[in-house]
């Protein structure tokens, strides 16, 4: 009682102070509400995909009916092209760099553009996953809302992790998975204040999912036993998914380069990718769509076929999933990954059993499950991601330990011989990849004009040795710019060092101009340059100051003295919580 | 610190005139052009609560084999050093530069994103209102047809953003030498509310020794009034100053002012924050 | 709170750019409002306290500043005092002599360790600089803690050997006690610059009452700022 007295009474002055500034509550409650949002949105693609799906199927069976993936691929290419007019791609790396890079800011489009696109290619057959689309969905809901309430940034990435959460959360009923995910492959940041509204934002769209879907396990399997000796054969899956990763990697890498250098339409390569998808699933059609169904039979040990056609399938959907993705479908790598994890998984299950007829294995169920855990861990290189999300989704807690051996050693295998996973691949590359409290994203986040000094004394060209002498006694700096008294042009640099000799002869005082004593071959910053690049270049010429100099003219100095002070300071404060 | 002002160009006889018109402006108020020559079809302008996607038309991209070199002599032909251009750093995706936004200035045509058809009056394109909405620089809308302004004149009509403007009016009459007129359309306000105003913002002393003449409209159709503003003026005027909705059923003077001046207008956003 | 940006960042010590981007990012309790930096007092200060930085509003600068000031020659003898008709024979002698008048020295003990101090200075090297002047100094800083640097005056009764440079004999001694080598070298520049004038070692011949050299030594000291 005497607590509500003392809050009606005003006497928690911090109350209010903790609203403001702290946010953590406000932050909660908006991510429940992105977490729904988002869940909603997954849930009405995983709808439309059932639809479409159905749809087709009465013409599946029809000679031409390999032409529907393409058509379809046409169609969301165009629609993302023309209509939308956002680029290709599946959309995760979007939303790391706008995370990394403009603290989450993410178009309204998004929104919803890649769900349509997705829809139109996974419902006609492409070989591709809802996934990577609802995550950019749910991340753009996320930061459309942040910035409806007008929040900062490091809020903003809070809630784009909700958005996203909540949207795995939501298709794949999976709420440690979806709150797993976006930490290890979004966020990048493991503290307090992201998890919690994260983890809200999880649970709210698992819930939404769960009243309008019913609470049901993605895979149902029959019960595992799982011996010794079958958690020692896993060490041979993880080499085998470890494999199929990198092959998936390069194959697609491959089919992207390849579709790259052709030049016609993006619509039209599409369509082109999406035939020859059709085509392989005419023969095989389980490649086609997201290939849920057939994962299910896998776990539930329905799966007969043998082992010759199970190693071509996983083949098959390789150069399938190549060809949508790399050619311009929209779409994820996420469930490709599972439906390829589960076929190496039985493929290696039906594998050992040749090898060694006489031991009694686990359900090769299991292993198809391992498979996926396998091949997620390679791909996205996110270990955790993999082992809760095939425990949630198969509800199989009794196999967690292969799963983590699975998960750990296919990481580590991949991560040597492809350093970047598939989301963050191109980031790397061009340098955009930056997680919180990396020297990177210090570097990035600190400009040239923040750490410009600008006490410097400029000189004009045309003073005498005797007049620098008389400035330079009060200056407490070792570099002079000299500037163009009529143009203010920025000349030269004089350093003390340089001309420490002749300071001492009053002879050359009224003899030496400035001009005849500066260095004129100095390299300079511009005000717009990269810390980073601005750093790699005082390193190369061992300097430890640079001039600013903006058109033309000089601005201030830049140290690495200083710069140590700023990123400290910065480091800190990032890292401070 | 140098002030700075982003064009975008377009290789065509219609950029031209715009980007004659841009480096008027730089080299009459004493600013650096920095021209961006786009190569893809699309741009992302990230600000600080809000990012923009800029759809340009095909015309933008129109021989750029030969944009550089015209551009460089548009800059030229007005007495201006060779330009800056700009280069985009960072890509959102492989063909979607973003545009950095701190600059001083921004040049626009009514319309970025459509064809020559609609740069007539009393149309803004999406894409300008959207960046006048987030940008912290003032926006100048440069007419279809080339033509040097000598004078400045405010649109001031008292809210928060008008003051921004009249400061802003104030800068550019300084720094250009050229007279400075006010114009106010008697509304809800009298004539003693915006002396309060001027007082209260301390803008008394420098009005009093740069205004040239501050008319005020006391009766009459305000688009009907602006017959008197000099056809040679360069317009600059606060928008979205009050309420959304309260615009779209009032109309703003923006709106007004836009569909009835063919001038030179400098928009000032309600995100603009006077840099010096 | 209501500060603007430029404000802020001022009594941060961090320039305008970074304040504003660590707003936008939420990395510092600050939020922006019309233009205006809002903030609670406490937890900025608070904020400041954990990351290293410190919050000082404008004008609790101003009070903090002058104990890194130049000094003048003439404030600075001032505190030290002039005194005449010291007597001594040899280095110790004097020295000891000129140590008990020394007015700021509260205890036996401060006045035992400067002396000590001055002593083993001379046995360096003397201090006696020629043309009868000599500036005894500790060799290194004394940190008296509250005591302020000073310069104590003495003129000899009768002018005795100090083993000064010249070997002529001293008939004035400064007394020179900083608590830093910073300090002691502002002093020692402009006491020297006061020393090259011929005039005014003229002036200390005639051993002037305290008024008029005090007087004289402020008026070198505003030639010595007006160059």
């Amino acid at each position: 009682m005497k607590f509500f007295q003392a809050l009606k009474a005003g006497r928690f002055p911090s109350w209010r102070l903790f609203f403001h500034f702290d946010d953590r509550l406000l932050l909660i409650s908006i991510g429940a509400l992105v977490g729904s949002c988002s869940g909603l949105a997954a849930l009405a693609l995983n709808r439309g995909l059932i639809t479409l799906f159905e749809l087709l199927s009465h013409y599946r069976h029809l000679w031409w009916a390999f032409v529907l993936p393409g058509i379809g691929a046409a169609l969301s290419s165009l629609f993302l092209e023309k209509i939308m007019k956002e680029g290709a791609g599946h959309g995760v790396p979007e939303v790391l760099y706008s995370v990394s890079r403009y603290g989450g800011l993410m178009r309204f489009r998004s929104s919803f553009s890649r769900l349509i696109s997705s829809c139109l290619t996974i419902g006609s057959g492409g070989s591709a996953g809802p996934e990577a689309p609802v995550v950019m969905s749910g991340a753009a809901i996320g930061s459309n809302i942040a910035q409806f309430f007008s929040l900062n940034d490091r809020q903003r990435v809070a809630l784009v992790g909700c958005g996203t959460a909540g949207a795995v959360a939501a298709i794949f009923n999976a709420p440690i998975a979806g709150l797993v995910f976006t930490i290890e492959v979004i966020i990048g940041e493991w503290t307090a204040l992201n998890i919690v509204p994260i983890a809200v934002a999880s649970v709210f769209g698992a819930q939404v999912c769960r009243l309008l879907q019913g609470n049901q396990i993605a895979f149902t399997h029959l019960k595992f036993n799982i011996d010794p000796v079958d958690t020692l054969a896993c060490i041979g899956l993880a080499v085998a998914t470890a494999v199929v990763s990198i092959l998936l990697t390069r194959a697609l890498r491959l089919s992207h380069q390849r579709a790259h250098h052709i030049k016609l339409p993006i619509w039209v390569k599409a369509a082109m990718g999406g035939c020859v998808v059709g085509g392989i699933g005419f023969f095989f059609p389980d490649v086609l769509g997201e290939g849920y169904h057939t994962i299910g039979s896998m776990v539930e040990g329905t799966f007969s076929n043998g082992l010759l056609f199970v190693a071509v399938l996983v083949f098959a959907k390789i150069i399938a999933t190549a060809f949508t993705l790399g050619w311009g479908g929209s779409g994820g790598i996420f469930a490709p990954c599972l439906v390829i994890g589960s076929f190496t998984g039985l493929m290696y299950h039906r594998f050992i059993d040749i090898l060694w007829p006489g031991v009694t294995w686990v359900n090769e169920g299991c292993f198809a499950l391992l498979g996926m855990a396998g091949l997620i861990s390679g791909i996205l290189q996110a270990p955790l991601t993999g082992m809760f999300l095939i425990v949630e989704i198969t509800g199989g807690y009794e196999v967690i330990l292969p799963l983590i051996l699975v998960s750990a050693i296919s990481t580590t295998l991949c991560h040597s011989f492809e350093p970047a996973s598939f989301y963050m691949k191109e980031l790397v590359e061009k340098g955009h990849f930056l997680r919180p409290r990396t020297d990177a994203r210090v570097l990035a986040d600190l400009s040239v004009e923040e750490l410009v000094e600008k006490d410097c004394i400029v000189v004009p060209k045309d003073m005498k040795l005797g007049d620098f002498v008389k400035i330079m006694q009060k200056s407490h700096r070792n570099f002079f710019p000299v500037e163009d008294e009529h143009t203010g042009e920025f000349l030269g640099l004089i350093h003390l060092d340089d001309i420490r000799e002749y300071l001492f002869d009053p002879f050359l005082y009224e003899t030496v101009f400035l001009e005849q004593i500066m260095d004129t071959q100095v390299e300079t910053v511009g005000l717009d340059d990269d810390l980073s690049v601005v750093l790699d270049r005082m390193d190369a010429a061992n300097l430890f100051s640079m001039p600013v100099v903006a058109s033309n003219r000089f601005v201030g100095m830049i140290s690495k003295a200083t710069l140590l002070d700023k990123y400290r300071n910065e480091l800190i404060v990032q890292t401070h919580h | 610190m140098e002030t700075r002002l982003l064009h975008i160009f377009r290789n065509t006889p219609l950029g031209r005139e715009v980007l004659l018109q841009s480096t008027y402006f730089c080299k009459t108020i004493g600013v650096q052009p920095m021209i961006y020559i786009p190569e893809f079809i699309k741009f992302l302008m990230y600000f600080e609560n809000d990012v923009a996607q800029i759809d340009l038309d095909s015309s933008y991209l129109t021989a750029p084999e030969t944009a550089r070199a015209h551009a460089i002599d548009i800059v030229r032909s007005q007495g201006l050093p060779e330009p800056e251009f700009m280069e985009p750093k960072n890509f959102t995706a492989s063909t979607l530069p973003d545009i950095p936004v701190n600059f001083d200035f921004m040049c626009c045509p009514r319309s970025i994103s459509d064809l020559s058809s609609k740069i007539g009056l009393g149309y803004l394109g999406p894409r300008v209102r959207r960046i006048v909405q987030s940008a912290r620089f003032p926006v100048l809308i440069a007419g279809s047809v080339f033509k040097p302004w000598t004078s400045v004149a405010v649109m001031f009509g008292g809210s928060a953003n008008a003051v921004k403007a009249l400061k802003l009016g104030l800068r550019i009459s300084r720094k250009s030498g050229l007279p400075l007129d006010i114009f106010t359309q008697l509304g809800k306000h009298t004539h003693d509310d915006y002396q309060k105003i001027i007082q209260q913002k301390h803008l008394a002393k420098d009005i009093d020794q740069q205004v040239r003449k501050w008319t005020v409209f006391d009766s009459g159709e305000f688009a009907e009034n602006l017959y008197d503003v000099p056809h040679d003026a360069l317009v600059i005027l606060g928008a979205y100053g009050h309420g959304i909705i309260k615009e779209m059923l009032f109309g703003s003077v923006m709106e007004k002012v836009q569909s009835t001046l063919p001038n030179n207008l400098l928009i000032v956003g309600p995100k603009y924050q006077a840099a010096m | 709170m209501k500060l603007t940006l430029k404000e802020l960042a001022a009594a941060l010590s961090i320039p305008p750019g970074t304040v504003e981007r660590w707003i936008r990012q939420g990395n510092i309790p600050v939020r922006i409002k019309e233009g205006a930096c809002v903030f609670s007092f406490q937890s900025l200060q608070k904020w400041a306290r954990e990351n290293n930085l410190t919050y000082q509003p404008a004008g609790a600068k101003n009070s903090a500043m002058p104990a890194d000031g130049p000094d003048t020659l003439a404030a600075a003898m001032e505190r030290g005092g002039v005194y005449y008709k010291i007597t001594g024979e040899s280095v110790p002698e004097i020295l000891r002599a000129g140590v008990d008048r020394i007015p700021l020295l509260e205890t036996q003990g401060q006045r035992e360790t400067l002396y000590e101090s001055l002593l083993a200075r001379e046995e360096l090297m003397s201090t006696g600089i020629g043309k009868g002047v000599a500036i005894p100094h500790p060799r290194t800083p004394l940190d008296y803690g509250e005591i302020p640097a000073f310069i104590t005056t003495c003129f000899l009764k009768n002018p005795a050997d100090y083993k000064a440079v010249d070997r002529q004999p001293v008939f004035v001694l400064f007394f020179l006690v900083c608590p830093s080598s910073k300090r002691h070298l502002q002093l020692l520049a402009r006491l020297s610059f006061c020393l090259r004038d011929e005039a005014f070692i003229e002036f200390l011949h005639h051993t002037p009452d305290q008024a008029d050299f005090l007087a004289k030594i402020a008026e070198l000291d505003q030639r010595f700022d007006t160059p």
